[in-house]
């Protein structure tokens, strides 16, 4: 026996659009004008004339207080796993049909209950992850399919089809030239499609149109595409007694990383990242993502890696949950050339700069990335261990500039245009020759990032030369050169 | 002197890399003190006719030069010194464009170095020459090709931190090739504020965003004009390069006033003249048109060929006889339209078929003492491959690089402009879709503010991006976007054109373009010879051919101008398919016009156009036309020349005469006063000419309160004017259209359908016309029909192959062929010998198009999916009946639009009346009494919102008995304007209105009218203002 859950209009289903709202999704990202069409129609929309297909004016001149909102694949496949995960909460033998489309395989199940019991029950389950959720059941996979697409919201088919023949054909087929070519014949329904002579269906249409034709008919016994877990490299440990200081947690994480290494040995893989997760007595937390320079499973380096990310941690209650997870990655399958430049030892590099990020702080550390802006000082830390993007051909030439971080706030005394005098940390210098300005701006096309700078390149009489930038109306020495 | 000129400024002609018109460009030249400015547009001379022409306005001299692309793909901007130095750089670029894919266009070093002379050669900017390998050495090259004399090193400042760098760079590479600096700021745009467009034209350009496209985006706004002081402060160091820019300016001999055009003499016999050889083939066709030349005749023909001949334009009406003449000859109707049906010789030639003499016409208004530019011929043709012949023909003739087509500069719209730069600023592809349909579909006068058409659109009124779009719009607007090719202007020129202005390839293959348009021509006193296409002179053309091929032979020259039949056809605003008085506004007062002679159409045809209306002309000439006021000449010498037009000035020729008359102005003084009087001139230039006009009057001791009203009356002809020779020539066509319609039903309608697209209506409509007029029409068939649309019978038309939409012109040629060898067995019999694509087979399956070979369109359809098997026992087995169920009405129907966007069968509107008891229907509007609130519906064949209407919009919707008008007030519009432009049926309800015979409803609510059946049936509705 099998069940299918469908959520109707997953799309927007995903969106927590609820079905009495007036509501219609288009594609996030439309890169041509003939792709902004709508993808998916709330029913209330529908009943006021609007379809999938059309251009969102076309269905605001059918529905003017439609609602336009914008696909969000991520939330689609939240949506998807948190369907999964409840199917797998019935039977661990389960198929991900398609976006919004689960069957269930129930034939390892005991039953005692009726079907129609049963799919109530399931109904009651899924309501929970979205608004409008149809169980079918039936003995083949594919007629549990086509019973949830005639559910309301639980529909059993044991023999009789007949319930299915109104069914459209859009349920089954996807193919839009197939089904224009079904459209031109007339035939709108599996009922009108599982009258035609098969012989000649596979004259006309080949394997496509019999498979078609078969799936009308309720489909044969066929095996799901099972979703099988993912193994995870994960250990967990809810501690009697709270951890109070690093060494016994350390003892924990070693058994943890013996354990998790051997598990990745047998299944010929190495770790690529450590997740560390910390519950303590007051309900707070610690994760660490912790990237490996080089995957290994060596559980020397692992545990170095570990007990570096650990040296600065500081809690205000003891550790009462202890979680790691290994993320396996293949191990590298070429050896590096014999006069290849790189790192004697990229993990005793990482463990380096971990240390230095706990000292520091999350996202300090790492290398410089120029970005491509006209913004002198536009760039972004990146990972050491990152590839680094190719170099743009912006640096400017001339002396080194020593910038002050943070820049100094500065007043200038101004004479015929230029300045004259310096006023810095309290001090002020007058100027012996000044060459600009120079301007420089841009973003301006966003009220929110748009920049504008004056820079001056200014000398003072004890030899220095700074620059001088003017941000919103504000002077600030920026550097100093040499 | 001044101390620095620009000599290498882009405008919006170098395409995505400027972003200021070229009179933006001079016109902030001007403002900043400047007496010269140098358009170097990249690859052409686009822009430099409208630079040369406000430059001549603002009292600046225009520098003629470009930027050349070379084949290395550096950029040398070069500066044209003298004509023979402009002349070489239109030779080069033609030679360039002509070999290159559009768009394309490279200099070779080797063409450089023949067409060097006359010009002056500046190193460039960042894509100039010194940014290449080994810049001493191209240095070295280009003093080789132009003279060291002529070779500058081009420096700029545009306040970028380092880029002293580089000017100290180019320094040493001067001094080192003993070269001269000269400082220029490279400009882009005219302001500061265009740097926002150059970026976005940056991005455009990538094919990026702004966020995306980096380092390619400026660093600051400083690419703009700049004074001589600002560059004297940015180049203090070293004024020399600054002077420099003055001894180039000295240099320069060249302005395109003097391009040396002219235009090509005709190949006269020995002994002849131009002059003479004109005069020659005058008389011998002013006695075929005339049969008796008379004193009148002969006084205005000597007249007309005195002022050509002294004018110098004798060569110019032969070379356009001529052409006329091979069209003639070559079976093609043309006729000539414009001001020259106002000349007799024009009659005489046969270019134009209105007699002036007889209709009175006005000579000066098309050529007159004073007048130094070009007259205008323009000839109507028969669009589409007739026309393409007589364009071949005159390539052929002027070969090589004698003759173009003009240009037609595409520019940027509201649509255009919000698309491209929505799609810069990365905002979704539905907001700027929404956008564009908010424009209520053609270019019609826009009722909705910019910002509240974007916040409609879905761009909410904080949006970071609202600012910048809403400036990037307006800089945007009318910048040029592409050059196309117009439509039918061809230029001419006797001493290679390609040295007068650059020529291009166009799109289309075979076609060559100039770089300018037809205005930039005018302006420099290039001629032009219009080829113009009319669907209409085809659909006549074709009508003449069946008709005579089925023994009821028409001459044109020889309808009768007072047939009853016609006028009734007219009356009742039946012209459905007719020429000019077909539009929704022309049966709406062909009721009140009530024609009822030729000068009528004339009348009608002048009278329903944006000028009379917004001059209120309309009201009064059909109140006094129906007795409900007098006519009122305004003066008793007007009288000869008001008197048909019951005092209302309608036609540019009549103003002309009455300056003549009451202030005895000259043909030429007068024809000024009329060109003053155009709506595009300025307000000085028209104030001016009716001082004088006033003055002259006061002088002949005019009434002050009648000259009043003459200058009143001139005022309100300022926002029209047509001339009375154009409108007849086109109620001639109008006529025959009548005619043909009345007495020639069924191979007009044949002869309509084959040359589709043209005119007003939809094959769709002009389908249910004809069968209101009780013609039958069949629908296409691969066993009888033709490629064209066939007469049967007096009352039966047969649906052509051509009316398929998806099959292939191959394809109906091979049926026609197959076909004539052996009729078809079966089904299977055609798709063996016929072998059409699937999706050919699909639809001529869907249309009905196989079912004279045993089948109906669903089994057809069933019957060709099936393999075809050529073995020896095809064609034994007969095939099984199919199982699918024959189409229902709305099927077909369905499939008739979707495959030949009519139908033959019944109307959308008649399947569905069953379900609309309440509806008026189309025709039994006008047996209802005023006033009653009805409601109708139908298909919507046409929105109009003219400029003249306020805001307010027309709506025609076709039901199957007709077509009913509704009038719908601009509120209401805006209200439902997507309904109004998106659904392709309405439901209107609201109140009717009938006078004069005409009847309308006046829309009070609009809804959509929306069934399955109809989800896949709508025609292209004709909206424009």
């Amino acid at each position: 026996m099998f069940a299918a859950w469908w959520l109707p209009r997953f799309v927007l289903q995903a969106l927590r659009v609820l079905s009495r709202e007036r509501a219609a999704v288009l594609e996030a990202q439309a890169l041509k004008a003939e792709d902004a069409r709508l993808l998916c129609v709330s029913e209330t929309a529908e009943r006021e004339g609007v379809q999938a297909g059309m251009t969102s004016s076309q269905a605001q001149a059918r529905c003017p207080r439609l609602r336009l909102l914008y696909r969000d694949e991520k939330a689609e496949q939240e949506l998807q796993q948190r369907l999964l995960m409840a199917a797998e909460s019935w039977t661990p033998d389960y198929e991900a049909t398609q976006p919004g489309l689960c069957v269930l395989d129930l034939s390892r199940r005991r039953m005692n209950e009726p079907w129609q019991d049963l799919g109530m029950l399931m109904h009651r389950d899924a309501t929970a992850l979205a608004t409008e959720v149809r169980i079918g059941l039936a003995d083949k996979a594919d007629l549990a399919v086509l019973a949830a697409h005639v559910a309301d919201p639980v529909r059993v088919i044991r023999d009789g089809k007949e319930a299915l023949r109104e069914l459209p054909m859009t349920v089954l087929c996807r193919n839009p030239e197939l089904l224009n070519l079904l459209h031109l014949w007339g035939v709108r329904t599996l009922g009108q499609f599982t009258a035609l002579p098969r012989a000649e269906i596979a004259r006309r249409l080949g394997a496509e149109g019999l498979a078609l034709h078969d799936l009308a008919r309720g489909g044969k016994e066929r095996l799901l595409r099972l979703v099988r877990p993912i193994q995870l490299f994960r250990e967990e440990s809810e501690l009697e007694s709270p951890i109070e200081c690093v060494e016994p947690l350390m003892h924990l994480l070693r058994g943890m990383l013996g354990r998790l290494c051997a598990r990745l040995a047998e299944a010929w893989r190495v770790a690529g990242r450590l997740l560390l997760a910390l519950r303590f007595d007051d309900r707070s937390t610690h994760e660490r993502d912790l990237r490996i320079a080089e995957p290994t499973r060596d559980e020397a380096v692992l545990g170095r890696v570990l007990e570096t990310a650990l040296e600065g941690v500081k809690a205000s209650a003891p550790i009462v949950f202890v979680s790691l997870e290994i993320v396996p990655v293949r191990a590298a399958a070429s050896q590096a050339g014999l006069f290849d430049q790189g790192l004697r030892d990229p993990n005793r590099f990482a463990e380096t700069l971990s240390a230095l990020e706990a000292l520091l702080g999350k996202g300090r550390v790492g290398r410089a990335e120029l970005l491509p802006s006209r913004r002198v000082d536009a760039f972004r830390v990146v990972n050491f261990l990152e590839a680094p993007a190719p170099s743009l051909d912006h640096t400017p030439g001339g002396p080194p500039l020593q910038r002050f971080r943070p820049p100094r706030p500065a007043r200038l005394v101004w004479q015929d245009w230029r300045p004259v005098a310096l006023h810095v940390d309290r001090e002020t210098k007058p100027l012996i020759s000044a060459s600009g300005p120079w301007f420089l701006s841009g973003e301006w096309w966003d009220t929110q990032q748009a920049w504008q700078h004056e820079i001056w390149d200014a000398a003072t009489d004890d030899g220095a030369l700074y620059r001088l930038v003017r941000e919103h109306e504000a002077w600030r020495v920026e550097g100093r050169y040499g | 002197m001044d101390e620095f000129t620009e000599l290498h400024a882009r405008s919006a002609f170098s395409f995505l890399r400027g972003a200021s018109s070229p009179e933006e460009m001079v016109t902030r030249a001007a403002e900043l003190g400047m007496s010269c400015l140098a358009l170097t547009d990249r690859d052409g001379v686009y822009g430099s006719a409208r630079a040369h022409h406000k430059a001549k306005e603002l009292g600046l001299r225009a520098i003629a030069g470009c930027e050349l692309t070379m084949e290395c793909g550096c950029v040398l901007p070069v500066i044209v010194r003298t004509r023979r130095g402009y002349q070489n750089l239109c030779q080069m670029l033609t030679q360039a464009h002509l070999k290159a894919a559009k768009g394309q266009s490279r200099v070779s070093w080797a063409a450089l170095e023949i067409y060097a002379e006359g010009l002056t050669v500046l190193t460039g900017d960042e894509d100039g020459v010194l940014s290449q390998n080994e810049p001493l050495e191209a240095l070295d090259r280009l003093k080789r090709v132009f003279g060291r004399e002529h070779v500058f090193v081009e420096i700029h400042r545009h306040r970028v931190p380092r880029e002293n760098d580089r000017v100290r760079r180019c320094c040493d590479l001067a001094s080192a090739a003993k070269l001269p600096l000269i400082a220029s700021n490279a400009p882009l745009y005219a302001r500061p504020e265009g740097r926002m467009l150059q970026d976005a034209f940056t991005a455009l350009r990538h094919h990026t965003t702004l966020d995306e496209a980096g380092l390619r985006l400026a660093p600051n706004s400083e690419r703009c004009l700049k004074s001589a002081a600002q560059m004297r402060e940015l180049f203090h160091d070293l004024p020399e390069a600054l002077a420099s820019t003055q001894r180039i300016v000295e240099s320069i001999e060249f302005g395109l006033e003097n391009l040396g055009y002219e235009f090509p003499q005709y190949p006269v016999p020995p002994g002849h003249s131009q002059d003479s050889f004109l005069r020659e083939r005058t008389d011998i066709g002013a006695r075929e048109r005339y049969r008796e030349i008379t004193p009148e005749v002969r006084h205005q023909l000597d007249h007309e060929l005195r002022l050509i001949a002294k004018l110098g334009f004798s060569g110019y009406f032969l070379v356009v006889w001529d052409i006329v003449r091979w069209a003639k000859q070559n079976g093609i109707l043309v006729q000539g339209r414009g001001s020259a049906a106002n000349s007799a010789v024009c009659y005489s030639l046969g270019i134009t078929n209105v007699d002036p003499i007889k209709q009175q016409l006005l000579f000066e208004r098309f050529l007159s003492e004073g007048r130094s530019s070009w007259p205008d011929i323009d000839l109507d043709l028969p669009s589409g491959t007739q026309r393409e012949r007589v364009i071949q023909e005159v390539y052929r003739r002027f070969a090589p690089h004698g003759a173009a087509m003009t240009a037609n500069v595409i520019t940027y719209r509201g649509r255009s402009a919000m698309r491209e730069m929505g799609k810069v600023l990365h905002l979704p592809q539905d907001v700027i879709e929404r956008f564009s349909d908010l424009y209520a579909n053609g270019d019609f006068p826009h009722t909705l503010q910019l910002d509240e058409q974007i916040r409609r659109a879905g761009l909410p009124q904080g949006h970071p991006r609202l600012p910048a779009l809403i400036k990037l719009y307006h800089l945007a607007y009318g910048l040029p976007r592409h050059l196309g090719q117009h439509s039918g202007g061809m230029v001419l020129c006797s001493a290679g054109l390609d040295k007068i202005v650059p020529l291009e390839p166009a799109s289309m293959p075979g076609r060559v373009v100039v770089q300018w348009d037809k205005d930039d021509c005018e302006d420099l006193g290039i001629i032009k010879v219009d080829l113009l296409g009319l669907g209409m002179m085809a659909a006549i053309e074709k009508t003449l051919e069946v008709s005579a091929a089925r023994g009821r032979p028409v001459d044109l020259a020889q309808l009768p101008k007072d047939d009853p039949a016609c006028f009734d056809l007219m009356q009742r605003a039946d012209t459905v398919g007719v020429f000019q008085i077909e539009s929704r506004a022309q049966m709406a007062t062909l009721p009140r016009m009530k024609p009822k002679c030729f000068y009528d159409v004339v009348v009608e045809v002048a009278i329903i156009r944006p000028g009379p209306i917004v001059g209120k002309m309309v009201h009064p000439y059909l109140n006094r036309r129906n007795g409900k006021e007098p006519i009122d000449c305004i003066h008793l010498d007007f009288e000869p020349v008001l008197a048909r037009t019951l005092g209302v000035p309608l036609f540019q020729e009549q103003v002309l005469k009455m300056a003549m008359i009451i202030a005895d102005f000259t043909g030429s003084e007068a024809e000024e006063l009329r060109r003053a009087m155009s709506f595009h001139r300025s307000e000085e230039r028209m104030t001016k000419a009716l001082d004088k006009l006033t003055a002259a009057m006061t002088r002949k001791r005019v009434d002050p309160a009648i000259q009043d009203r003459i200058v009143k009356s001139i005022r309100s002809f300022a926002l029209y004017g047509f001339p009375e020779s154009h409108a007849i020539s086109f109620a001639l066509l109008a006529y025959a259209s009548v005619w043909l319609k009345v007495h020639r039903a069924v191979e007009f309608y044949a002869a309509l359908l084959n040359c589709q697209p043209m005119g007003f209506y939809s094959s769709a409509t002009l389908v249910r016309d004809a069968k209101q007029h009780g013609i039958r029409l069949l629908p296409v068939c691969v066993v009888v029909s033709q490629i064209e649309c066939s007469v049967i019978d007096d009352t039966t038309l047969r649906l052509g192959l051509n009316q398929l939409k998806g099959v292939s012109h191959a394809t109906w040629q091979k049926i026609i062929t197959e076909r004539q060898t052996t009729p078809w067995r079966d089904l299977r019999d055609f798709l063996r010998r016929c072998s059409p694509a699937k999706d050919e087979r699909r639809v001529l399956a869907q249309a009905g198009a196989l079912n004279a070979l045993g089948h109906h369109r669903r089994s057809a359809l069933w019957e060709i999916e099936a393999p075809l098997h050529d073995d020896l026992l095809s064609g034994l087995e007969a095939p099984d009946a199919a199982p699918l169920a024959m189409m229902s009405a709305h099927e077909r129907l369905e499939s008739d639009y979707s495959t030949t966007t009519l139908t033959v069968g019944p109307h959308p509107m008649a399947l569905l009346r069953p379900q609309i008891p309440k509806a008026s229907h189309a025709k039994a509007l006008n047996t209802l009494p005023h006033g009653r609130r009805v409601t109708i519906i139908g298909m919507v064949i046409c929105r109009q919102r003219p400029g003249t209407a306020n805001g307010h919009c027309f709506i025609s919707l076709e039901d199957e008995t007709g077509i009913a008008n509704a009038f719908v007030p601009s509120d209401l519009f805006e209200k439902r304007r997507l309904t109004i432009t998106q659904e392709p049926f309405l439901k209107i309800t609201g109140q009717l209105q009938r006078a004069d015979g005409t009847t309308t409803v006046l829309a009070k609510t609009i809804t959509a009218f929306r069934y399955d059946e109809t989800r896949r049936v709508s025609v292209k509705s004709h909206d424009f203002g």
